[in-house]
């Protein structure tokens, strides 16, 4: 409260499995849900910010990427532009960032989604639709371990259905 | 508080989620100021969430579901309905309390709720972001009806299931406030601040909800607050004028105008600005314009600015209010400068220039004046007072003979401005004003033309009589008349102007030429002389209208500096105008009285023809001065006459007439009183000859005119209907006089015979190059 | 309290457990095979039957083991969808499709948003599979736009009429499908509640018909395109302004019937609108300019070349001290019996004007342009083609008051001399003049366009960002004010010389274009116009060709361009990038002045 501008403000953050993290204030508010809630609640307390749905060792994943991205201009209002881009374009420290095992790319995502954390989520998703494109449908299911639940049949028509979609 | 709270429930349990999150928003509708923990911030956003995301589980909607052909499908309208129909039994409650206030107490509790209600539709906003952020947007961007992100919602419900029930009442209450304010008491002003920014946040935009419109805040609040207004302001008008006068009532008209623009930024929206106005306008002017209108002529009459000013502010607001008090002050102004014209032409036709120039002039100061102060110098009232003085000094007493009479007499008065002779000598900026004084009333003049006409002549007369009082003044006048008429009206004066000036240049190099080269001899014959050198085309003198021979004591004098020029200009033709031609002679035979000086006779080159005669002989019959000078009867009998007058000459035997066998003897007792005695002066039928003359060259040069600028515009347009053709010249030349049609007619006719245009088909005419 | 909470939230935990466990060692392909395999057995006995009440926790299990060997079945709908809208490819999307069951459903939406429709085979496929009545998807509500403009006259009312099924569509583009009729469209219309975009430019078979349809369902509509469908009338309009509210966008250009009753219409009932062109509406008169004006707040452009009736009083009767601060473009190309005082009140009305076409509004004057100078820096486009009684003196006050101008055009001001064109060449920011006609210019005037430009006051002197010149008819000009200009302007694109002797050259001619296909023997005899390359070839030709190569025309005190430096090269492409858009705009009145002759 009375910290100069020079000491940086931190919160705390206490992950799913009982972890406390501490971290600068402008880092955190990478996560629109805790600027909100310091918004919401005025954080000028002590008191630590429950995060029940992200364990610690993706918190502090997530919190690598905010530290990275902390003086990124804020997301644009209008989200839709950049969606309809459809880029996947990454840049090369978020790729490399990515480099992480299915399991914790995956946690990070729905952490990004839960922390609403936009471009992180983007990256997130950028990621995972490299990891589809150019391949066929078999060697998608294969990538991601998904299961065919569709009969012979069903499949046949779905593709006969869709016999239009051709790379452009 | 947090401990108060129930478990997350399970993310696919909706009964159990609502159970766990209506809790939370009702606290957080009823008791924020209880305050909440963080614990309980993330356990109802994370309740949300993971509903929200935990659709596989749901049995019925699974994945393993058949019948779901329309595609992907996002959890969370069940949420949303349990919030509606929480939000909906809320403020069921909220609105059944506010029947328990009237007045200004309603306002506090409609304030106060207000302000609670979407404090927390803020703070539910938050909470519900994950609803907002993926089920709401999809289904918005599906073009679904009536769904709105989480804070519009409660703001659509409030409208619905509040605001619909109560803004009557609130209204009411409103407009009572107002009243009291109005009424002069003292009202809590952000009350009705707050009533209408909650009005103006109930305005949804249909298109697009997260916009808002003024919908809203105009039907409900804007339209009764517009009423009520009308109706205080008819009522108060109607008894304050039936009490008071009409000054009295403008008085309060424009006090209550302003009064009601200042209230607009203390508690409504600017938008209201201009509906406001207008409603007050109709009110306070609209309505009583006719009453206000009618006072017009006596506030004029009895020259009551201040109040004439203060009806024009308000008139001026509204629509069309101004146009007839222009007309009248149009009449007004007419008739009082035709009034002012009436009194000085009293003694008939010869009126003084001056005494006309200054009758018009004080009309017209008058009125500008009044128009620049009450009128704010508005240019609509400034055309009236144009129109009015056009007619005033075109068509007015001393005009009746015709409308040559105004420029013929400012451009007299302008000649004794600018003249030497004119007593005082005015100071430099008087003269600057008095000048800008005469292109004030220059400007009125529709027959430019004949002012120019006069006012040439009039500027040759003093340049070659050298009787102008200030070069500087000259041309000051000059370029204020280039500048209302252009180059062209004022190519002639200039080039007069400039040719004085040459001239002078040429008479010194003449002197000195003739200090290098004249023999003692010559010297002694030539005459002192100067100069002028006229280029014809400009100056508008006429060529001598009778023979003359000159004396032979000038003639050498004169040949001499006629070789002078023709060596310096060859090719170049002088002819001399004998008539506007002076001289000095000296009378050696008399003395003047007292003195032993002889008198000097300053006279024309005629009148010094005549009488360098008497150098031979005391007596000469009149045939030999005729036969000697060849000059005219017409021109000789005067200037005898003015001799005899003088007792310079007397005529043998007495009295008799010039005519042959009288002669004249020169009077050798002639008494000079003074050492200059100008004998030089205009003959009478001069003077009406030259009044004649320049009335008719402007017929003549109006139909040059005329025909310059027919085929002018046709060299341009090369074909062109008859009648576009003459509205095409009348525009062109108007600046100079008013043409009439007849006459434009006839040039067409005449341009018509000389082959310029021709006819052709359908009323058309065509220009032959 | 919290922990307690937590350990009941099995997900949630279990999920945690799963990234807690998550090491670099595990992972091997084949270990995730085995499980896989296993996985399959289990759930395909479970899933596609319908499950057993008793069962929900059996279920619950098998989705929790799918979770742990397949971690992307985590994520909720949303999110796939959110993944798959970054593919851009139909192709990667159709192969997401044959995934899984899961996978389709979250991906045939983004598939199906708007299918491709331009070429024959496609199209054939997309109808086959909405006209199924058994398909595995409801494909034809998941289409949102359809376009079918690539196809244009091969597309009839056959090929249309299948798709009207989709009763979601939201943008539907038939520009040039000239074979439909009012058939099909109303058939496509019907139930549609989702329209937001129709464009069936030039569709002249289609009738009031089609737009009273149009009334009846697209409440939503925003923008409509109807450009040449010249048997629409004022009654079906009319309907359509009062039911389509939220219209923004209007094209009717060329739609001859209407008259001001349904502009009105428009103008009282669709209050956001931004653009409207009216282009050849020939009977309108000044009631709809004024209306559209004074009603629409928004109103940003608006178009009216070629509308004869229009008059001064369209504009003089809007009210007295008004403004309408967000009218940007306005054209007049035509309106033949605009005055003075009409433009004096437009500038007035609308301060932040930024193109404003005068084409052949042949009675302004002088006084009209020092109106427009009111504009200042807010002009950037204005267009005085055949206003030819302007002269010199409106010019030079234009240039004086108004130079952020990029974009002139003066063809056939035929009182213009160099004094005019001596002022237009100190403006810093002209792209692009057109002096078409303007017989009295010289050498001079070109020379003063090509003098390099100081920026500010006393900045830099850069060289002229000239892009487009139009001369044509300028019979005084010859080779040498040309050359300066082409050694001096960099980026000049296109220059056109069309009817002036000097330039009708056989050893100039071959770098000229070719001539339009529809000018006639004369036109074609006198056509001379450079673009593109043409401009350079022509540059380099005349550079190897005079005696002394580059003639300096200016004093060589630095600054002057010099081509063969390599950054301005650079600079000269960025620039033609960032022109782009205006380019566009200048085709359609460039090139109009020059084919009058």
């Amino acid at each position: 409260m009375s910290a100069p501008t020079e000491e940086k403000k931190t919160v705390v953050l206490t992950t799913s499995d009982n972890a406390d993290l501490t971290v600068e204030r402008e880092v955190a508010e990478r996560s629109i849900l805790i600027k909100n809630l310091l918004e919401d609640l005025g954080g000028d307390n002590a008191e630590a910010i429950p995060i029940p749905n992200v364990n610690e060792a993706v918190m502090k994943k997530v919190l690598e990427w905010c530290e990275h991205h902390r003086k990124d201009p804020p997301a644009s209002q209008d989200d839709d532009s950049d969606s309809r881009k459809k880029s996947t374009d990454i840049d090369e420290w978020d790729q490399k960032f990515m480099q992480v095992d299915q399991e914790m790319l995956f946690e990070i995502i729905l952490a990004a989604n839960y922390l609403d954390i936009k471009a992180l989520l983007d990256v997130g998703c950028k990621t995972v639709a490299n990891m589809i494109k150019g391949k066929s449908p078999d060697e998608i299911r294969k990538t991601f371990n998904i299961q065919n639940d569709f009969t012979p049949e069903e499949e046949d028509q779905i593709r006969r259905e869709n016999e239009w979609a051709e790379d452009r | 508080m947090a401990s108060t709270m129930p478990p997350v429930p399970a993310k696919d349990d909706v009964k159990a989620t609502w159970a766990y999150l209506e809790a939370g928003v009702d606290k957080i509708m009823t008791d924020l100021r209880g305050g909440m923990d963080m614990k309980t911030y993330m356990g109802l956003y994370t309740a949300i969430h993971n509903f929200c995301t935990a659709q596989k589980a749901v049995a019925g909607t699974s994945f393993t579901s058949h019948n779901n052909r329309g595609g992907a499908h996002l959890l969370g309208e069940d949420l949303y309905q349990h919030l509606i129909e929480y939000l909906r039994t809320h403020l069921k409650g909220v609105q059944a309390r506010s029947k328990e206030h009237v007045d200004e107490a309603l306002l506090t509790f409609y304030i106060k709720e207000w302000n609670r209600y979407t404090t927390a539709g803020q703070y539910n906003n938050h909470l519900f972001r994950y609803l907002n952020r993926h089920w709401v947007k999809r289904e918005m961007d599906e073009g679904k009806k009536n769904i709105y992100d989480i804070y519009t919602l409660h703001l659509v419900r409030w409208k619905e299931d509040m605001f619909a029930g109560t803004q009557e009442s609130v209204m009411r209450s409103v407009l009572k406030l107002v009243e009291k304010q109005r009424n002069g008491e003292t009202i809590e002003q952000s009350h009705i601040k707050s009533v209408v920014d909650s009005f103006v946040s109930l305005g949804l935009d249909e298109a697009d909800s997260s916009k808002s419109t003024l919908d809203v805040y105009k039907q409900y609040f804007e339209k009764p607050f517009l009423a009520a207004t009308a109706q205080y302001y008819d009522n108060e008008s109607k008894q304050f004028l039936a009490e008071n006068s009409v000054v009295e009532y403008m008085k309060k008209a424009e006090a209550r105008l302003d009064e009601e623009k200042d209230r607009v930024p203390l508690y409504l929206l600017n938008d209201i600005m201009s509906p406001l106005m207008r409603t007050c306008e109709q009110a306070l002017i609209t309505n009583h314009s006719l009453a206000l209108r009618e006072e017009f002529q006596s506030l004029l009459d009895h020259d009551k600015q201040e109040d004439l000013g203060r009806m024009y502010k308000l008139l001026a607001r509204i629509p069309e209010g101004l146009d007839p008090l222009r007309t009248r002050f149009e009449t007004h102004v007419r008739k009082a400068g035709l009034s002012a014209v009436d009194k000085i032409s009293g003694e008939g036709d010869n009126v003084e220039p001056k005494v006309y120039v200054d009758a018009l002039l004080e009309v017209h100061t008058q009125y500008q004046d009044l128009v620049n102060r009450a009128f704010n110098g508005e240019s609509e009232f400034v055309r009236s007072l144009d129109n009015a003085c056009r007619e005033f000094v075109n068509r007015n007493k001393i005009c009746k003979s015709g409308s040559n009479k105004s420029p013929e007499l400012l451009a007299k008065y302008t000649d004794t401005l600018l003249k030497k002779s004119s007593a005082k000598m005015n100071e430099e900026d008087n003269m600057e004003k008095l000048l800008t004084q005469v292109m004030t009333v220059f400007k009125y003049i529709e027959d430019k033309d004949v002012f120019q006409k006069f006012y040439s002549r009039m500027l040759a007369k003093r340049l070659v009589q050298t009787t102008s009082a200030s070069d500087d003044a000259e041309t000051t006048m000059i370029s204020k008349l280039k500048e209302a008429c252009g180059f062209e009206y004022t190519n002639k004066l200039q080039r007069m102007f400039q040719d004085i000036q040459i001239s002078k240049d040429l008479n010194a190099n003449y002197k000195e030429f003739l200090d290098k080269n004249l023999d003692p001899e010559d010297v002694k014959t030539n005459i002192d002389a100067t100069y002028n050198i006229l280029g014809a085309g400009f100056w508008p003198l006429n060529p001598p209208s009778t023979p003359f021979t000159p004396p032979q004591q000038i003639v050498q004098t004169y040949e001499r500096f006629v070789r002078f020029y023709n060596n310096k200009h060859q090719g170049r033709k002088l002819s001399w105008l004998w008539h506007l031609s002076k001289g000095e002679i000296k009378a050696n035979y008399c003395k003047v009285q007292g003195q032993k000086a002889s008198p000097t006779f300053q006279v024309s080159t005629y009148q010094m023809a005549i009488l360098l005669l008497f150098n031979d002989s005391d007596t000469v019959a009149y045939d030999e001065i005729a036969e000697a000078t060849k000059l005219g009867k017409e021109t000789l009998d005067p200037y005898l006459g003015v001799f005899m007058k003088a007792k310079i000459l007397t005529a043998e035997p007495e009295g008799a007439k010039p005519e042959s066998g009288t002669s004249y003897k020169l009077n050798m007792n002639f008494k000079a009183k003074k050492i200059k005695m100008n004998l030089n002066i205009s003959i009478k039928g001069e003077q009406k000859q030259e009044a004649e003359d320049t009335h008719k060259t402007i017929e003549e040069d109006r139909k040059l005119l005329m025909q310059s600028a027919i085929v002018r515009i046709m060299k341009s347009r090369k074909k062109m209907k008859h009648q576009q053709l003459v509205s095409e010249t009348i525009q062109q030349i108007k600046n100079r006089f008013m043409p009439r049609v007849p006459d434009i007619k006839k040039c067409i006719d005449i341009l018509l015979e000389k082959e310029y245009l021709e006819r052709l088909e359908g009323d058309e005419l065509g220009y032959l190059a | 309290m919290t922990r307690s909470r937590r350990a009941q939230r099995d997900v949630s935990a279990s999920r945690s457990d799963t990234s807690a466990s998550t090491s670099p060692e595990r992972g091997i392909d084949d270990d995730n095979d085995s499980i896989m395999l296993q996985a399959n057995d289990s759930q395909s006995s479970l899933a596609p039957s319908v499950s057993p009440d008793s069962d929900e926790e059996a279920l619950r299990r098998a989705i929790e083991e799918r979770c742990r060997v397949s971690p992307i079945s985590r994520l909720p709908a949303e999110l796939m969808i959110a993944i798959f809208a970054k593919l851009s490819s139909p192709g990667d999307l159709k192969h997401c499709m044959l995934v899984s069951r899961e996978w389709a459903r979250n991906s045939v939406g983004l598939l199906w948003h708007r299918p491709q429709t331009g070429k024959w085979g496609a199209i054939k496929s997309v109808i086959a599979t909405v006209r199924k009545s058994d398909s595995f998807f409801e494909y034809a509500s998941l289409i949102k736009r359809l376009n079918l403009s690539g196809l244009a006259n091969e597309v009839s009312d056959g090929t249309l009429a299948p798709l009207s099924g989709c009763k979601r569509v939201e943008r539907l583009t038939l520009t040039n499908c000239t074979k439909l009729s009012d058939l099909s469209l109303t058939a496509m219309l019907q139930d549609n509640r989702s329209l937001l975009a129709l464009d069936v430019t030039n569709l002249d078979a289609i009738t009031d018909r089609t737009m009273f349809s149009l009334a009846n369902n697209a409440v939503r509509l925003q923008g409509l395109n109807i450009t040449n469908c010249k048997k629409v009338t004022d009654e079906s309009l009319e309907a359509v302004a009062k039911s389509c509210r939220h219209l923004k966008r209007l094209k009717l250009n060329g739609c001859s019937q209407l008259t001001d009753k349904s502009i009105i219409a428009f103008a009282r009932n669709c209050r956001y609108i931004l653009e409207i062109d009216l282009h050849d509406c020939k009977n309108l008169e000044d009631d709809s300019i004024t209306t559209l004006i004074t009603e629409g707040p928004h109103l940003r452009e608006l178009r009216l070349a070629h509308c004869w009736r229009v008059t001064d009083q369209a504009f003089l009767r809007l009210p007295l001290e008004a403004t309408y601060d967000a009218l940007r473009i306005l054209d007049l190309t035509d309106c033949g019996e605009l005055q003075d005082a009409g433009v004096q009140k437009i500038v007035q009305a609308a301060p932040r004007l930024r193109n404003l076409v005068l084409n052949k509004c042949r009675n302004i004057t002088d006084r009209a342009v020092l109106a427009i100078t009111r504009l200042g820096k807010n002009l950037h486009y204005i267009h005085l083609g055949h206003c030819s009684r302007i002269t010199d003196a409106g010019v030079t006050q234009l240039v004086k008051l108004c130079n952020r101008i990029r974009y002139i055009d003066l063809a056939c001001c035929t009182n213009l001399t160099d004094n005019s064109v001596m002022q237009l060449a100190t403006l810093p920011k002209l792209k692009r003049i057109g002096l078409v006609k303007c017989g009295n210019i010289t050498d001079r005037s070109i020379l003063a366009l090509a003098k390099p430009k100081q920026v500010g006051h006393g900045g830099p002197v850069a060289p002229s960002v000239l892009e487009r010149v139009h001369l044509s008819y300028c019979t005084n000009l010859t080779l040498q004010g040309i050359h300066a200009l082409l050694n001096n302007c960099p980026r000049l694109t296109h220059l056109s010389l069309t009817g002036v002797q000097a330039f009708l050259r056989e050893d100039l001619i071959v770098f000229c274009r070719e001539a339009p296909p529809e000018f006639n023997e004369h036109q074609r005899d006198v056509f001379c116009v450079f673009s593109g390359v043409g401009v350079s070839r022509l540059r380099n030709y005349l550079n190897a060709d005079s005696p002394n190569r580059r003639t300096p025309i200016f004093d060589p005190d630095g600054n002057m361009f010099d081509e063969s430096e390599e950054p301005e090269m650079i600079l000269n492409v960025t620039a033609q990038a960032h022109g782009m858009n205006i380019e566009e705009m200048d085709e359609d009145f460039g090139e109009g002045s020059e084919m009058m002759g």
